[in-house]
């Protein structure tokens, strides 16, 4: 039975989309290759203190309730696209899907497998909190078969290792790529220290310690966070701004100073960008909040009592060396290995900056039929992709609407 | 110092520094002050700092860059060059800037001496008896002046 | 497997299936945005009426111009609004069944700001555009070299639309001889697609860009022209500049013709001078009105590749079918008792969604209405029902229902938000206690004494409102009138015997159940608390029968 749509990622952007396709009248399928849907937006938190301050991370669960609820969307969970054939109108497409390896009907939360697991991280918890998955890249089981605890441990008979992936073929008038950004890698500029300096996070890590409610930072109850880490940097071809981090950064040292209002932030930047109507009057009150620091550290290291160390030029001119109980990399959006991959295999080029589709906030890529939503075509704000979305939908739609005339000519 | 007159500067200073060898991405600087923050030289000599030789070459202060005895200060070390996001290069820029001196006849009277001693001995310290006496006490080949060979490359 | 009960007109050009008006829209335009929305428009199969812009240029048919029409008023609901529009010789009524609101931004040159007036020397990004399209030639430079000073986002922070027209100004200048560029800024604005590639391409042909982080340059006048005095911001040495052109950047704000369109939403005024408030519940084009939309400036969006993409999102708005699948399973509008409403006009003044109007009595728009409630609670006459959702008793039936079948000691009746608690609850799980009773509202903004007090009288110990954070309410001040509300409701309970800290108010969003939780041990603490004094106070009564 052939969709409408078929949208490859099912993160905000591909949920949006199928969504506002659904309005449409319009059927697609969201093939997701993790186990949870929601992507890297599930795992970002609440920065409201007072008030809402627009991040916009709740628009994921949003979305999901209403995309829940539609029997236009089919969402195919742990699936991976392996080719594609055809054209506009009609393309043919084969999906891997892994079947759940824990049985969420069987499954009653008791963590017994998470506790006897031998590999950190190998077990995944849901954004929500409920329900576990099997990550087989670290999964022993997967590796050399070594390892079967938790199958072992579950009393509930809820895991099940040996079921083997399922092949599918799926047909529809469209493709839509929403497989979403790479946060840039911090090894990209070894000399912040990543991996190498206890306390240096990157700004999602953050996020994720800050979703979990009793993280503290140390006695020294100093922050500081590095813009542009990753992003304006033609050193490492990345010849643009991601537009997302100075926003994150200023809401997240907002968050932290409400959460301990004895911390200090400070923030070392090139230019700081506007993420808020009315910017100037906000501008005033991030000066009054955080320090800000023109000027972008030569290096973070290990100093003398193990927490990390900034040095970087002042003020006057004069050379400093600031420690901190915990520096954030303000880390960037960058072109997914697995959107290079699966731009491939739909026959969508990249643009200059890596990014598949074209230039500017196009919907449309170089191959007929193919759309992109979303951060897989550049840096984009959670609200900027959900507009993005929406303006894919329009074209999909408007794809589709003239596939149809064609057809009943 | 009084008031600097930019209509008085040089624009196409900048312009002759990029076409030098080594000082082509000069104008790329977005003064991010990361290359100050790596300067060894800059911690003793505040007047050395990469990012204001930088500044001074693109507004057009060409008397002030070129006669100053600071762009002489220079060690070389790359640190500049390593943490750079924009690619300037800024080792290879001073090597351009200090080329652009000697030719402008801006030269430090140290390096003259230091070009008549290579043109004299080949070497930039004198090696003595002394020295040679306690090389065969080591068990080491003597050290025997070539200033010819350095006549050539020079 | 296609649903049966609506057929995707967007596969096909059958009109709606309400009144004819639904296609037809009201564009109010300017310039080329609104002739590029117009012409999609038409070519989707919409009667377009093109407020504002030229009559001169491509016009296609299905599109009627009115270039000197003004919006004057507008009246009804989505599918069948009724505008009045003024024309230098007419008034004009004209039904259609949406409004666009796509003019282009209020450009306004900071002149004043900088203390500077226009003269041959000193004009605005505008002015510049406009000399180098005509191709006129600049003026003599003073000396061999072409100095031309930029302000850009100086005193007032700027835009990323407008470097990207500085750096195109740039471009074409130095097209035209020696020219040396200079750009005074604060901070520089490069979060768009292209830009930061574009500021790298503009320093490599020369441009020299000055940071400052305070005040920034003082402008003085010679005879032969402006003065610019200053301290470089990284050599910290004085400079000053006589510029040949001192190019002076403008602000960029919305649109002023938006008063008749603020008047027919009374939550406008938290969203002025844009149409739309900036809150994530109105993504895209939407406003809070059905039927109302903002694309561009009038949404704060100066971009004009984003704007490109608002066109489309005009066209996806415009072609749900009406009413949407998923809103099948909504309650109808909420219903005015005739022989109570007393015309006060207080749900319509106050209903964010502009969803009621009134002839005889009161009356909600089917479409237009989002079911919040916020009318049935500030009614004073009480003369306004919300119809429950589905297979859903009325109100205070549930809340009985619920407390009865609770068999928990300590019960908490929690009324959450169906945008914001009611999700964040489901991500509880086991961190919740059988003590709480959780009931769903459309709006916290609904909630009211008569709901609080029916939860004690079935016997809840504590009760918790819990709300949108301010600013991510989906009916803007719902969860502001809520957490007023719970201010009363608390000052009341005394008088009735109730301990006030049995009742409070919680902001979450459907990400934050912690906070949730939070807030429902802080109750459980202070009912163990309430419930203790209570009891020692009891038996003090029985024992002595005299005051301590």
């Amino acid at each position: 039975m052939k969709k409408d749509a078929l949208i490859l990622g099912g993160g905000i952007a591909g949920l949006w989309c199928a969504w506002e396709l659904a309005r449409l009248g319009l059927e697609s399928t969201i093939v997701e290759t993790a186990a949870f849907p929601g992507g890297r937006a599930a795992r970002l938190c609440c920065k409201a203190t007072d008030e809402c301050r627009r991040c916009g991370a709740c628009l994921l669960e949003d979305v999901l309730h209403k995309v829940v609820w539609s029997d236009r969307i089919t969402m195919l969970l742990h699936s991976d696209l392996l080719q594609v054939q055809g054209e506009s109108g009609d393309f043919h497409a084969t999906v891997s899907q892994r079947p759940a390896r824990i049985v969420s009907d069987r499954c009653n939360d008791c963590g017994a497998c998470e506790a006897t697991c031998p590999v950190p991280g190998a077990l995944v918890r849901s954004p929500w909190d409920r329900g576990l998955a099997i990550d087989e890249q670290k999964c022993r089981w997967f590796q050399d078969a070594s390892c079967r605890a938790c199958q072992e441990t579950c009393a509930q008979d809820a895991v099940n290792l040996d079921r083997t992936p399922e092949i599918l073929e799926l047909n529809a008038s469209t493709i839509v790529l929403a497989s979403g950004f790479k946060p840039s890698d911090p090894h990209d500029t070894p000399r912040f220290g990543y991996g190498r300096v206890p306390g240096v996070v990157t700004g999602l890590e953050l996020e994720s310690l800050l979703r979990q409610e009793n993280w503290e930072p140390g006695p020294s109850r100093k922050i500081a966070f590095i813009q542009c880490v990753g992003s304006r940097d033609a050193k490492i071809g990345r010849n643009y701004c991601s537009r997302v981090c100075c926003g994150y950064a200023l809401r997240l040292a907002r968050l932290l100073r409400n959460r301990f209002p004895d911390l200090s932030t400070s923030m070392f930047y090139m230019d700081i960008q506007s993420f808020e109507r009315d910017f100037d009057k906000r501008l005033k009150e991030i000066e009054q909040e955080v320090k800000l620091v023109r000027s972008i550290p030569s290096e973070i290291r290990k100093g003398a009592d193990g927490s990390p160390e900034l040095v970087y030029q002042g003020l006057d001119d004069n050379r400093e060396f600031e420690s901190f109980d915990l520096v954030v990399l303000s880390v960037g959006i960058s072109p997914n290995q697995s959107s290079v991959e699966l731009g491939n295999i739909v026959g969508a080029s990249s643009n200059v900056d890596g990014f598949v589709g074209g230039d500017g906030e196009a919907a449309v890529t170089s191959r007929c039929g193919v759309f992109v939503a979303g951060t897989v075509q550049g840096p984009k704000s959670i609200e900027e992709t959900v507009s993005h979305a929406i303006r894919t939908a329009g074209e999909v739609a408007s794809c589709v609407s003239k596939i149809s005339r064609e057809e009943n000519e | 110092m009084s008031r600097i007159k930019l209509n008085t500067l040089d624009p196409s200073f900048k312009h002759r520094v990029a076409r030098q060898p080594g000082g082509e991405a000069i104008r790329a600087c977005f003064a991010c002050k990361a290359c100050s923050a790596a300067c060894p030289i800059s911690v003793v000599d505040k007047r050395y700092d990469p990012r204001k030789i930088i500044r001074m070459a693109l507004l057009g202060m060409k008397k002030e860059v070129l006669e100053s005895d600071f762009i002489w200060l220079c060690s070389s070390c790359y640190g500049c060059h390593e943490v750079c996001p924009q690619n300037v290069r800024f080792t290879e820029v001073m090597f351009a800037i200090k080329n652009l001196a000697v030719a402008e006849a801006c030269v430090p009277p140290g390096l003259t001496g230091q070009k008549a001693l290579l043109k004299q001995r080949g070497r930039l310290y004198e090696v003595g008896e002394f020295e040679n006496e306690k090389r065969e006490k080591l068990g080491l080949p003597p050290i025997v002046e070539h200033p010819e060979d350095y006549d050539r490359l020079l | 497997m296609k649903a049966s009960a609506i057929e995707s007109i967007f596969l096909t050009r059958k009109p709606r299936p309400k009144e004819d008006a639904a296609l037809r829209v009201l564009v109010l335009g300017g310039d080329q945005t609104g002739m590029d929305l117009a012409s999609r428009l038409a070519v989707e199969g919409f009667e377009v009426l093109l407020v504002g812009g030229t009559a001169v240029g491509q016009t296609s048919e299905g599109v009627d111009l009115f270039p000197d029409a003004v919006l004057e008023e507008i009246q009804g609901f989505v599918g069948g609004f009724e505008v009045i529009l003024r024309t230098r010789r007419d008034r004009l009524t004209e039904r259609v069944g949406f409004i666009v609101a796509a003019q282009p931004a209020r450009i306004v040159p900071k002149y004043e700001q900088h203390s500077l007036t226009k003269s041959r020397k000193v004009i605005s990004l505008s002015d510049l555009e406009a000399g180098l399209r005509t191709g006129n030639a600049l003026e003599q430079p003073l000396d061999e070299w072409f100095h031309a000073a930029f302000l850009y986002g100086l005193k007032t922070e700027s835009q990323p639309a407008v470097f990207a027209r500085v750096l195109d100004a740039i471009e074409k200048l130095q097209g035209q001889g020696a020219i040396q560029p200079y750009v005074f800024t604060r901070h520089l604005k490069v979060a768009a697609a292209g830009l930061e590639r574009r500021y790298r391409e503009c320093r490599e042909r020369g441009t020299l860009f000055f940071k400052f982080d305070d005040a920034g340059p003082f402008f003085d006048s010679s005879p032969n022209g402006p003065v610019m005095t200053f301290t470089d911001p990284l050599l910290h040495l004085e400079m000053d500049l006589e510029p040949d052109v001192l190019v002076v950047d403008e602000e960029l704000l919305p649109p002023t013709m938006l008063e008749p369109l603020f008047k027919s939403m009374p939550s406008s005024r938290f969203a002025a001078p844009f149409l739309k408030p900036e809150s994530t519940r109105f993504p895209g084009v939407e406003t809070p009105k059905a039927g109302i939309l903002a694309v561009g400036a009038s949404r704060g969006v100066f971009d004009p590749e984003i704007i490109r993409g608002d066109i489309e999102a005009v066209i996806v708005a415009l072609k749900r079918p009406m009413p949407e699948p998923m809103q099948e399973s909504l309650p109808g509008p909420p219903e005015v008792d005739p022989g109570k409403c007393t015309m006060c006009l207080t749900c319509v003044r106050l209903c964010p969604h502009g969803a009621i109007s009134f002839s005889k009595h009161a009356e909600a728009d089917g479409a237009t209405c989002t079911r919040c409630g916020i009318c049935a609670e500030e009614c004073p006459m009480e003369a306004i029902k919300l119809e429950p959702a589905s297979q859903q008793p009325e109100m205070s039936v549930r809340i009985r229902n619920c407390l009865v079948h609770t068999g928990a000691a300590g019960k908490i009746v929690a009324f959450l938000c169906s945008r914001s608690a009611a999700h964040a609850m489901e991500s509880i799980g086991r961190q919740i206690g059988e003590n709480l009773v959780p009931i769903p509202v459309p709006c916290a903004g609904t909630v009211g004494l008569t709901h609080i007090l029916s939860a004690f009288e079935s016997g809840a110990d504590g009760v918790i409102v819990a709300g949108c954070f301010k600013g991510n309410c989906a009916s803007i001040y719902g969860t502001l009138l809520a957490e007023d509300r719970v201010g009363q409701v608390r000052g009341f309970l005394g008088e009735v015997g109730i301990d006030p800290g049995r009742v409070m108010f919680v902001s979450t969003a459907s990400n934050t159940p912690g906070v949730l939780v939070h807030a429902v041990r802080n109750l459980e603490l202070t009912i163990t608390r309430v419930n203790n004094v209570e009891q020692c106070e009891k038996s003090q009564k029985r024992g002595s029968g005299a005051i301590p």
